[in-house]
């Protein structure tokens, strides 16, 4: 049952991301993108990390991409026209680099068909809850949570000059 | 003792440090008088010591260079030969520094000259009492800077900067095989002091006689390069771009007398060895042959006396080379009494007629400076040897060392050496004919009619003409102070050979019986009331034949120099410059310089400012590592 | 286990490559650009959560946070600059702006 959902969730995530790269209209590719993010979202939740799909949905799906679409509509890039649209000749490249990119990626992973053995002494496989997901990042990464936390700081400050009124 | 060995060097010293320091503050009297009277205490402070000698003595003045094995302490030694030279370097340089407070009365650059003047005599002073070899050859290169200094003293003329700086390379060839020497001595025997050096000598396991014998070619070049012997005596002649005071101190006490003393010094050590002995022997009177030759054709008043050092230097080396140290030390000390009475009164002629140094335009001198014709004099007499002045007793002893060597070598040494005396006899009395003798006029100017009577004449400072009466009286009774001497140096002799007296008497006669014939010959070429006098000094006017030609320019040695080193070597150095370094480095570094501001500006293209090509060609990157790993897999 | 690792790891690898040809295709407008290294990034994140699920470790879910983290303060930030950059030029052209090259 939960291998099946996967593998309509891929689908839908890949559907949904190829619809949003090609659509011409800015707003619609953002709302392809959320069906998107939130197909994965359901993708994490199945690989037991309901906080990441949690943030998953509250983050990008919500606050990324709504600030991303106040960006398009303050900019007046609502419309089509002024989108334009990419030619042929400027997608070849593209196509041929990402097929490579896919093409060795795939061949990586065929390439490792043995699969790989569990770090950490082969206990017997347990699923995570979020308890242990919190105790390792607080515990292990604390530091990084302290980085993390400094990072949006300088972000603010940064969005903060960027943003300010100029006398003319 | 120690006291006044220490002050013997470190008056001289302070006096020229303090004048370089504070002299220009001071006014002229007071620089004149501290640079005179460091010297005069330190003469008292050298008859101190004398009064209290007995016996050599090594006083050791405290540490200098020590590091394991090696240790070079600053360490004096007073014997009877630095003991001797010590009294004649004081006394002599007192004399000269007080006479250039007459002889640079108008000069601006006397704190410079005294301060100079003083470190040179300071340096000598070292380099005699210096007990080891690091000590001699820091008061050596002193020795050596100061006359480089000295002798470019009027440094603003390019030939005087120039001849300074001849001297300064020329001495330096020879203080390249004296530093060998040093190093050398110091790997075989692991001591620099000069004592244990001269005791250790070849009987030093693993020391053969080869190796002295290298050592003390050496010792003889650093030698050659300070007393400016043959080869390297190119020099001297044109060191007189000094003025006259520093020519008299470099000839008479502080400089060229350097290289003879190291090697009596040293010789002991290498006195041992025939070859060196033989070497030292044969520069020694080719050099003072040479010498003599050349004075006979120059002009130049004090090129001359230039010569006549060359060639008395070569008469001490023949003396070394004959083991009789006495005979060269007792030389050494007269010649140094009448060579600074020489220099000094030609100073008082050139400073009178000024500046003129054409002996061919002089004469007549001997009415109107008669207080520097009567020293003058008896210091030619001396240079000639005329029996009884000091120089024929000092001479006549290293012709009769000579001859008590024996043996046909020895023999041809002291034939030379015989013959030079002829050759010294002439060239000194023609010299003082010259300058002296009354000018009979010529045509041209008796009907000019007024310069008839020579050329003219301005007063002379009393000082300077002072100075010479104690110099000319030490010149001529020097010679009683032989027999002394003697006795008192008489520990340094090495194998001089045994002369009987009446063999010994003999010799003296052969010797007054020369200096005659070359005072007869002088009289008759130059003297007074020849047909000869006139006619030489009609012919100085015209161009000089071959022979005159030739000795003049000093037998073209510097020609000879010029072609063999100096053109090679400019020859090489433009090569080096032009081709090597402008042509190979520079270019090639031009090159490349070029070369990468072109790839830059290729490599710049790609930096258009679109930043799609750029996100482009990250991808296109990142696809070549991705698709290089999965080909690795493959 | 839901489904093996090498499956997801495709999915992933499927993701990515269509982040890549967003950013390709449309690069010449900043926003897609911008769209397009969110899918890439969404592909990093699933193989973090992927690798978290395979070995039992939360850290593969921890640096999916990371990643969330530093992705909302690129974006505010990269966002702020397209609202500058356009106050400037009135266009979201990256190709306008090249003052910085080489002359």
């Amino acid at each position: 049952m939960e291998q099946t959902l996967f593998y309509i969730l891929a689908i839908v995530t890949v559907i949904a991301t190829i619809l949003a790269i090609t659509e011409k209209h800015p707003v619609h590719a953002i709302i392809y993108l959320v069906t998107s993010f939130f197909a994965l979202a359901v993708v994490f939740y199945l690989l037991a990390a309901p906080l990441i799909a949690v943030f998953e949905v509250i983050i990008y799906a919500g606050a990324v991409m709504v600030l991303f679409m106040f960006v398009i509509m303050m900019l007046d890039q609502g419309n089509p026209e002024e989108a334009r649209c990419p030619l042929l000749v400027h997608c070849l490249p593209a196509l041929v680099l990402a097929g490579i990119i896919l093409a060795a990626l795939l061949l990586l992973l065929s390439g490792r068909s043995t699969p790989v053995a569990p770090i950490g002494g082969g206990s017997e496989k347990r699923l995570l809850d979020v308890a242990d997901f919190a105790i390792t990042l607080f515990k292990k990464y604390g530091v990084a949570i302290e980085i993390i936390s400094m990072q949006l700081l300088f972000a603010i400050v940064g969005v903060l000059y960027l943003g300010r009124r100029r006398k003319p | 003792m120690k006291t006044a060995l220490a002050l013997i060097i470190l008056l001289p010293l302070v006096g020229g440090i303090g004048n370089i320091l504070l002299g220009r503050l001071l006014p002229r009297r007071v620089v004149e008088v501290t640079a005179c009277s460091v010297i005069w205490l330190s003469f008292i402070a050298s008859l101190f010591a004398a009064g209290n000698y007995n016996g050599p003595a090594v006083v050791e003045m405290g540490p200098w260079l020590s590091s394991f094995t090696f240790s070079a302490p600053i360490s004096l030694s007073l014997d009877s030969l630095s003991l001797s030279l010590i009294l004649m370097i004081t006394f002599v340089c007192g004399l000269i520094h007080l006479y250039s407070i007459g002889y640079m009365a108008g000069d601006p650059g006397y704190v410079r000259f005294f301060a100079l003047l003083n470190l040179f005599t300071g340096a000598m002073l070292l380099l005699v009492l210096a007990e080891n070899m690091l000590l001699l050859y820091l008061g050596w290169e002193g020795v050596g800077f100061c006359s480089y200094a000295l002798i470019g003293f009027w440094y603003k003329e390019a030939e005087n900067a120039t001849a300074g700086r001849k001297a300064f390379i020329v001495t330096r060839i020879g203080d390249i095989g004296l530093a060998i020497a040093v190093v050398w001595m110091f790997k075989l025997f692991h001591t620099f002091s000069i004592t244990q050096l001269n005791q250790l000598g070849p009987s030093h396991p693993g020391v053969s006689m080869g190796l002295i014998t290298a050592l003390g070619l050496l010792l003889l070049l650093g030698a050659m390069g300070k007393s400016a012997q043959a080869p390297l005596m190119v020099w001297l002649p044109d060191a007189m771009a000094g003025p006259t005071p520093v020519s008299a101190q470099i000839h008479a006490a502080t400089m060229v007398t350097a290289g003879v003393y190291l090697l009596m010094r040293m010789f002991p050590l290498i006195g041992g060895s025939t070859v060196v002995v033989a070497a030292i022997a044969v520069t020694g009177t080719f050099t003072a042959f040479y010498g003599a030759t050349c004075a006979l054709a120059e002009r130049d008043l004090k090129r001359i006396l230039a010569y006549s050092t060359i060639s008395q230097i070569g008469y001490m080396m023949l003396a070394v080379g004959c083991g009789a140290v006495t005979a060269a030390t007792f030389h050494l000390i007269i010649h140094a009494f009448f060579k600074a009475l020489l220099f000094l009164s030609a100073g008082c002629v050139i400073n009178a007629l000024h500046h003129e140094q054409d002996i061919f335009r002089m004469g007549g001198l001997y009415r109107k400076l008669p207080w520097v014709f009567w020293p003058f004099l008896a210091g030619s007499l001396c240079l000639a040897g005329v029996p009884p002045t000091g120089g024929f007793f000092s001479k006549e002893s290293i012709l009769t060392a000579a001859w008590g060597k024996g043996g046909m070598f020895y023999g041809g040494l002291y034939l030379v050496g015989t013959f030079t005396v002829l050759l010294t006899v002439i060239y000194t009395l023609r010299m003082v004919f010259l300058v002296f003798g009354d000018r009979v006029p010529t045509l041209a100017s008796r009907l000019e009619g007024a310069k008839a009577s020579g050329p003219s004449v301005h007063a002379l400072p009393r000082i300077m003409e002072i100075i010479l009466i104690p110099l000319a009286l030490l010149a001529l009774v020097g010679g009683a102070a032989g027999g002394l001497l003697e006795y008192f140096l008489a520990s340094l002799n090495g194998s001089a050979g045994h002369v009987r007296l009446a063999t010994e008497e003999t010799l003296k006669g052969v010797a007054s019986l020369v200096v005659l014939a070359g005072m007869v010959i002088a009289w008759l070429y130059y003297g007074y009331g020849s047909q000869h006098r006139e006619v030489r000094i009609a012919g100085a006017e015209h161009p000089p034949t071959r022979l005159v030609a030739f000795l003049q320019a000093g037998w073209y040695f510097d020609r000879l120099y010029d072609w063999l080193f100096i053109r090679p070597f400019t020859w090489l150095a433009t090569i080096l410059w032009q081709r090597v370094d402008e042509g190979v480095i520079d270019d090639s570094l031009d090159w490349t310089a070029v070369q990468f501001g072109r790839t830059g500006q290729f490599l710049g293209r790609w930096g258009s400012g679109r930043i799609s090509v750029y996100m482009l060609s990250l991808v296109a990157g990142a696809t070549l590592m991705i698709g290089w790993f999965a080909w690795e897999v493959l | 286990m839901i489904v093996p690792l090498s499956h997801l790891l495709v999915f992933a690898s499927v993701l990515f490559a269509l982040g890549v040809i967003c950013v390709l295709i449309w690069r010449t407008n900043v926003i897609m650009v911008l769209i397009g290294i969110e899918i890439m990034l969404n592909a990093a994140m699933l193989v973090f959560v992927a690798g978290s699920y395979q070995w039992g470790r939360a850290d593969g879910q921890v640096f999916a946070l990371m990643i969330i983290a530093m992705t909302s303060a690129e974006v505010s930030l990269a966002l702020a600059m397209v609202v500058y950059l356009h106050r400037r030029k009135n266009t979201v052209n990256v190709d306008e702006f090249r003052q910085l090259r080489d002359r």
